[in-house]
């Protein structure tokens, strides 16, 4: 594993009026790694994701990427710098096709310019046939290869979820966050994204995963922050963070010991 | 008969440019605008000023109204681009309202000249070649070549990337954003391109009817072209057409339906404003996607392929 810093957050607040959503969260994203974030509902996970990408504002903190700081960046920019998220609600536009999902996140596409379309046709051609390929691709990787013309509204759950996946591979990011990946799929389905996760990790694809379930974070993260309460109370490697008594006394039993069953359960 | 159907076709021609640009921005991209007729009046207007106050040639004319209704749809886009689908609708039908009386209150000459007298005597383009049954055939196809035009335009337009992120925007901001589109540059955009169709259709609606006034430009006629759009298939540009084709008969059919039924023409005004209104009705609860449902954009082939 390389040291090659990608994403660095320090000390980052927000407050939704009283609400302290995060309060002070660092940690560091290092490339050739997977890296989780848990924690109990309400910990502020995606508040943290939207913060980095640029969807709500913080109040305090900073917030660097390959180098750049992203103060003050809108959400379209952070994702042209090579940051690209998905969502927890399967918002995917469903009167589109998969395949006009996925084509639609390319990055540069010359035919998003109205003047190119008429005066450089040709190459607007060649870029389309070069990205339907790839998305071909992709969606035979996401196992939704027979699935190309479907409106999204018609995919389930577990689907919509592997195709926001395929989206964000679409935009050929340096780091991808992946916000509850595998919440509400089938566990055959849940194998599947575990494996094409892994197989782009070797492939050099960077992730920061928020999940709650936690067989996923130790089968695929190296390294997990757990969120509790706007603050990071655990980081470490996986497999042993995972296994700490405050990490599960946050997760698991809020307001009592932890039970022997919480401790199976895990 | 045959003359009233040339009037018909002609008229049909021209809403269809405006139903096609509405299209545009509502089917396409989803952008509530109720001030349509805005792009409209400017188009007319403004190749009225040019080419009667001014005397400058018509194709000057037409093509200054296509660049200010643009410019109108990119000002009306500035403000309002990060702002939620319900501001739009307020924000537009207000700047269509606001030309509008700005038109009515604006003296553009001498006597009787602008203001709510209008403006007469536009001239026709061409018209010394024709007799004057000949012109208005000769109008007919003129328009037929335009709306084929624009036709081909937006359904070239929407099917390029520029009319797919268009088509995102449509159900939400959040997606595109997340995978680096300007949205409010494709949403400025897309007002540009809707105002320069709907500014065409006013100019040529003014150098057929050689004669226009504010009063041709109430809202109502905003609400007229949503009514062809949502009848015809938001979504799908040739039900646009049919829409607003079925829209126009309706609304012209006093004419020769006064001889044929006994009912008052002052009645049957208003009543064919009721029966648009019934059959829209219907139309949002029997076929919410209208006659011609948006098409879907295939791209795998194989016959294999479910649904």
């Amino acid at each position: 594993m390389t040291t090659d810093l990608l994403l660095s957050v320090k000390g980052v607040h927000k407050h939704f009026g009283g609400l302290k959503a995060l309060d002070g969260v660092s940690l560091e994203v290092s490339a050739g790694s997977i890296y989780g974030l848990i924690g109990p509902n309400g910990s502020g996970k995606t508040t943290l994701f939207n913060v980095i990408t640029g969807f709500i504002a913080r109040d305090l903190g900073e917030i660097v990427f390959q180098g750049q700081s992203l103060k003050g960046l809108s959400p379209d920019r952070i994702a042209r710098l090579g940051l690209c998220r998905t969502f927890q609600a399967n918002i995917c536009p469903g009167r589109m096709t998969v395949m006009e999902n996925m084509l639609l996140a390319p990055q540069r596409q010359l035919g998003e310019s109205i003047l190119n379309t008429l005066r450089r046709f040709r190459q607007v051609r060649r870029q389309e046939k070069e990205n339907l390929q790839r998305a071909r691709y992709l969606l035979e990787l996401v196992k939704l290869g027979d699935k190309a013309d479907s409106y999204a509204a018609h995919l389930s759950g577990g689907q919509k979820k592997l195709l926001s996946l395929g989206q964000a591979l679409m935009v050929e990011p340096r780091l991808i966050l992946l916000d509850e990946p595998v919440a509400g799929v089938n566990p055959k389905l849940i194998e599947e994204i575990l494996e094409v996760i892994r197989r782009l990790r070797a492939e050099g694809q960077n992730f920061l995963i928020v999940e709650h379930n936690m067989r996923v974070i130790r089968e695929v993260c190296d390294l997990v922050s757990v969120l509790d309460a706007g603050q990071v109370i655990a980081q470490g490697p996986a497999v042993e963070t995972l296994k700490r008594d405050d990490v599960l006394r946050a997760y698991l039993a809020p307001r009592g010991g932890v039970s022997e069953e919480a401790r199976a359960a895990t | 008969m045959t003359e009233f159907l040339i009037y018909l076709i002609t008229i049909a021609g021209i809403w269809g440019i405006l139903s096609l640009s509405l299209n545009f921005q509502y089917g396409l991209t989803g952008l509530l605008n109720l001030g349509h007729v805005g792009f409209f009046m400017l188009g007319a207007y403004t190749s009225t000023i040019l080419v009667v106050l001014a005397g400058l040639p018509i194709i000057v004319g037409m093509v200054a109204a296509v660049a200010a209704a643009a410019l109108l749809g990119m000002l009306m886009a500035l403000p309002t681009a990060n702002l939620q689908q319900d501001y739009w609708a307020i924000s537009t039908l207000a700047a269509a309202e606001i030309i509008r009386i700005i038109f009515l209150n604006t003296p553009l000459g001498g006597p009787y000249v602008g203001e709510a007298f209008g403006v007469s005597g536009i001239p026709r383009p061409l018209r010394e070649l024709f007799t004057s049954e000949g012109y208005n055939l000769f109008y007919m196809w003129l328009v037929l070549t335009c709306l084929v035009l624009c036709y081909l335009l937006v359904v070239w337009l929407s099917h390029m990337p520029f009319g797919r992120t268009l088509k995102a925007i449509r159900e939400g901001d959040d997606i595109p954003l997340a995978l680096g589109k300007r949205v409010s540059s494709f949403r400025i955009r897309a007002m540009m391109v809707g105002g320069a169709l709907g500014g065409f259709a006013g100019a040529l609606f003014a150098h057929y009817n050689a004669y226009i006034a504010p009063e041709y430009f109430l809202p109502l006629e905003t609400f007229i072209v949503w009514a062809m759009v949502i009848l015809g298939g938001a979504g799908n540009f040739l039900g646009s057409l049919v829409g607003t084709f079925i829209i126009q008969a309706i609304y012209n059919s006093t004419r020769f339906l006064a001889g044929w039924v006994d009912i008052e023409a002052s009645v049957l005004g208003p009543l064919r404003m009721i029966f648009i209104s019934v059959l829209i009705i219907a139309v949002i609860i029997y076929m919410p996607k209208g006659l011609l449902p948006e098409r879907r954009r295939r791209y795998d082939h194989r016959p294999t392929a479910k649904r």
